[in-house]
């Protein structure tokens, strides 16, 4: 008899000691770490962003779940190609929404919302043709002509980038063609319905937002003149005169037909033009119907010829969303499926474009509703003291219960350890963020396994008082505690589980650390507890009233 | 054992949290409920600077020349985890719901121009906290807020209910939500009359207090209803007295465990301003005082007052029949 209480009671024990060492040390050649290393941080800790998207759609169009499965499969792959793999992209289905949380990047530019514009961006790529004989794409073309590039180095660059297009130099007579419209189908016509006409937004992946819209706008037009292929010279002044037109080249030709749109290619990836410029691009490889359709299209805009200006008629105005990035005259038809994007990049905006085009446009623009994010090192800061605090109310605690419960005491402190190291184990392995009040929640369990603890002691010592014999009062002190150790415990757990299926974010993290504590202190409180202290109070000379907190000296015998 | 007569000074009691109750009901319509960004949709920037010799006054004024925006703004400084004698100085601007959230674009304006403005040393690459939440969103979590609070009193209501038929189960239930309110009103009390702004954290807060409180409640009940089963002829009055007493160490020491848990956590956080847990463990300090208090002082004398009326009720009822 009271040998078995002792194999019980050193199972107990081994079990308490294994688990704290794990929690210190991990177990060794193992996937097992120590807790600091394993455990995961939630936005509030270690610094990130946490944000809400919302479809950002004009009045009639409804989304479907589907779209929105799409949108998450594309942001995923967005994120991942930027490094970020340790993210939460989800959706929220009832309210069609998609929550993301992704983790602060070190070096990471340091606007939150720029982040989010640029992975809720709608990324759609599109190549319009377009055709300077005809009158309403031509109307530009005296405004456009005054405009010029600004440094002869510019130009070359783009003599380059035609000569390279200019292999097989066709310069047919100019042919309208624009009935052929054959070759696209009735979905690219709806796209381009829904992309173009929208209201200017600056979306652009490279460029920071402006102050007005004017600005926005002649910020589109700089770019778009670096990028035109005119060649005439002209003076700063008149360059004035333009700027002051209102019509911008991002809208001249937004409504144009659809070549191809990023859907058609197979693969984008960032290189550097090969004529010793070193100008970085974006390389396209256009998939079977894609290098169809493209050839088709610079077969038929080729022979359109050369302007008065030297300019080919025939253009590709390339668009990213609303926004044209270059619209590169097309002088020879373009058979294999191979083309480049080229025009104000850097290396980061080219592989920022290519990853882009790589993941797929987003059926629609998302716009965030909700925005939370917070620098690591607030978030750190925040955790070491909620830690420290931890540690200090544990040790008052430890204290309190072995000056108060004395032999009993001891026992619920050596419960306790084995209480947080479970927590601890379990939310690692479940992989629960631990967010702030996440860690208040295990220190709350502190408080509610100690509270179990009390309650039984309480009851021992009452029996105790009463005249039973320790082992007597021992059990009847854990019988008569065992429901009202029940009930609380239950109605906490009720709270928590509510807690969790409203609460969002770090307000979930507490309630999962709060339920899983409650259910392994009521286990621990019920099984650890009794274990040890059926154990001690067989030993002889522990014998002694004072040592479980009643008054009076020896006990009597069981 | 010291004999203390709770049940008969209970109407000291009761008038004492009357009176709480009545102050907090004032306070409400004078001050009403301040929702945090969280709660009402707004836009809550905090951004570090280079030192502390800014004037948040122009940073208000700057909002208001930039979007005709209404901002509050505070100096702050933060506790740096690298490095103890630094502080790390911040600049908090707050945009309320009744101005409405900054659209992504006059967000990302304003920062670019708290960097580009002279009279703001914003450290280079600054720590930055952001909140910007649409006030549709902001409604919601609100909403979910309160939900969750009501959903779990009714639940633990009929828990109670379930559990404990032998003090007839609803009376019971009733009673030990209404100790619950009591607690949830003294913590909105404080927040109303010192004007704090309630979120998502305080809505936690109120959830640990409810399960907290209703178990010093069920602690206290679980004993009434063993000593029922136990001593049937005592009169009920005597009986819940008896029973308050028996469990009343364990009442305070689970009370003092716990508080030794959240004070010590309150403290660090004020010492190094970390709001988060301030405004997690203050409402959870004066529930859980709260909660030991009402459900030794209110709980059960409230049971034994509506329980002693149903009886009289009960036994007006039978006299009549028989007559």
């Amino acid at each position: 008899m009271n040998r078995s209480r002792w194999v019980r009671c050193s199972i107990v024990l081994i079990i308490i000691v294994c688990l704290a060492l794990i929690n210190i040390m991990g177990i060794p050649n193992t996937d097992v770490k120590s807790v600091d290393k394993s455990m995961r941080y939630g936005i509030d800790i270690r610094g990130g962003i946490s944000a809400i998207f919302e479809p950002d759609l004009k009045k009639g169009d409804k989304v479907e779940i589907e779209d929105l499965e799409a949108v998450k499969a594309i942001l995923d792959l967005r994120l991942e190609s930027q490094q970020i793999f340790d993210k939460y992209v989800n959706v929220d289905e009832t309210n069609k929404r998609i929550i993301v949380e992704i983790p602060f990047k070190p070096g990471q530019d340091n606007n939150p919302q720029a982040a989010l514009d640029e992975i809720g961006a709608t990324a759609m790529l599109t190549f319009r043709e377009v055709d300077l004989t005809k009158s309403e794409d031509n109307v530009e073309q005296i405004l456009t002509g005054d405009e010029t590039t600004d440094t002869s180095e510019d130009k070359k660059d783009e003599e380059n980038k035609e000569d390279e297009e200019n292999k097989e130099d066709e310069e047919n007579d100019t042919e309208n063609e624009d009935s052929e419209s054959k070759e696209t189908d009735s979905k690219e016509t709806e796209e381009a319905k829904t992309e173009s006409p929208s209201p200017k937004e600056d979306e652009s992946t490279d460029e920071d937002s402006k102050e007005t819209k004017t600005d926005d706008k002649e910020q589109a037009d700089d770019e778009s003149k670096s990028d035109d292929k005119d060649d005439s010279d002209k003076t700063s002044d008149e360059e004035k005169d333009s700027e002051e037109e209102p019509a911008t080249q991002d809208e001249l030709w937004s409504d144009n037909k659809i070549v191809i749109t990023g859907d058609d290619v197979k693969e984008a990836f960032p290189g550097i033009l090969q004529d010793g410029s070193q100008e970085p691009i974006v390389n396209l490889e256009l998939n079977k119907k894609g290098a169809e359709k493209f050839s088709e299209a610079t077969g038929r805009l080729s022979k359109l010829g050369v302007s008065q200006f030297g300019e080919a008629n025939g253009k590709v105005a390339i668009y990213l969303d609303d926004k044209l990035i270059n619209a590169p005259g097309v002088q020879t038809q373009i058979k294999d499926g191979e083309c480049y994007i080229s025009g104000s990049f850097d290396t980061e905006s080219a592989k920022k474009l290519a990853d882009q085009i790589s993941a797929g446009a987003l059926p629609f623009n998302l716009k965030t509703s909700s925005v939370d994010s917070i620098s690591p090192i607030l978030g750190q800061g925040a955790m070491k003291i909620t830690v420290y605090a931890g540690m200090l109310a544990f040790l008052i605690v430890f204290l309190f219960m072995l000056f108060y419960y004395r032999l009993p005491g001891l026992i619920a402190n050596i419960a306790l350890i084995g209480l947080v190291s479970t927590q601890l184990l379990v939310i690692t392995s479940m992989q629960i963020s631990l967010t702030l009040p996440g860690i208040a929640g295990i220190i709350l369990t502190v408080g509610m396994g100690v509270d179990a603890n009390i309650i039984i002691f309480e009851r021992i010592k009452e029996e105790l008082k009463a005249g039973k014999s320790l082992l007597a009062a021992i059990d009847a002190g854990f019988k008569r505690a065992f429901s009202a150790i029940l009930d609380s415990n239950v109605t906490t757990s009720i709270s928590a589980v509510i807690l969790l299926l409203l609460g969002s974010g770090p307000i979930e993290g507490f309630a999962k650390t709060l339920l899983i504590g409650v259910i392994i202190s009521f286990i621990s409180a019920i099984v650890a507890t009794r274990v040890m202290i059926k154990a001690i109070a067989s030993v002889g000379f522990l014998k002694k009233k004072w040592l479980y907190g009643a008054k009076g000296g020896e006990v009597k015998n069981a | 054992m010291p004999k203390y007569d709770i049940m008969g000074k209970k109407k000291i009691y009761f008038t004492i949290s009357t009176i709480i109750a009545i102050i907090t009901i004032v306070g409400f319509i004078v001050n009403g409920l301040q929702y945090d960004v969280q709660f009402s949709g707004g836009t809550s920037i905090k951004i570090e600077m280079a030192d502390d010799k800014f004037d948040p006054n122009d940073a208000s004024k700057l909002v208001k020349d930039m979007f005709k925006k209404e901002a509050s703004a505070f100096k702050k400084t933060n506790y740096d985890p690298d490095n103890n004698k630094n502080k790390i100085n911040i600049l908090e601007v707050k945009i309320s719901n009744d101005e409405g959230a900054l659209d992504s674009k006059q967000f990302n304006e304003l920062l670019e121009e708290f960097q580009k403005n002279k009279d703001f040393k914003v450290k280079e690459n600054p720590n930055m906290e952001i909140q910007n939440i649409q006030p549709a969103i902001g409604k919601e979590m609100r909403n979910n807020g309160f939900l969750a609070v009501i959903i779990s009193a009714v639940c633990i209501t009929l828990y109670i209910a379930l559990r404990f038929k032998l003090m007839s189960g609803l009376t019971a239930g009733a009673t030990a939500i209404i100790a619950l309110l009591h607690d949830i009103i003294v913590m909105m009390g404080v927040y109303v009359i010192f004007k704090i702004p309630i979120n998502e954290t305080f809505i936690a807060a109120i959830l640990t207090i409810i399960g907290y409180s209703v178990n010093d409640t069920i602690i206290i009940y679980d004993r009434i209803r063993e000593n029922m089963t136990r001593v049937r002829k005592t009169n009920l009055s005597d009986l819940v007295n008896i029973s308050i007493i028996q469990t009343l160490a364990r009442s305070i020491n689970t009370v003092v465990t716990v508080l030794i848990c959240v004070i010590s956590l309150y403290i660090f956080a004020s010492i190094n301003n970390i709001e988060s847990i301030k405004q997690f463990s203050f409402p959870i300090i004066v529930g859980i005082t709260s909660g030991a208090y009402s459900s030794i002082f209110i709980a059960s004398p409230l049971w034994v007052l509506l329980k002693d009326k149903s009886n009289k009720s009960l036994n007006v009822k039978v006299k009549a029949k028989k007559a």
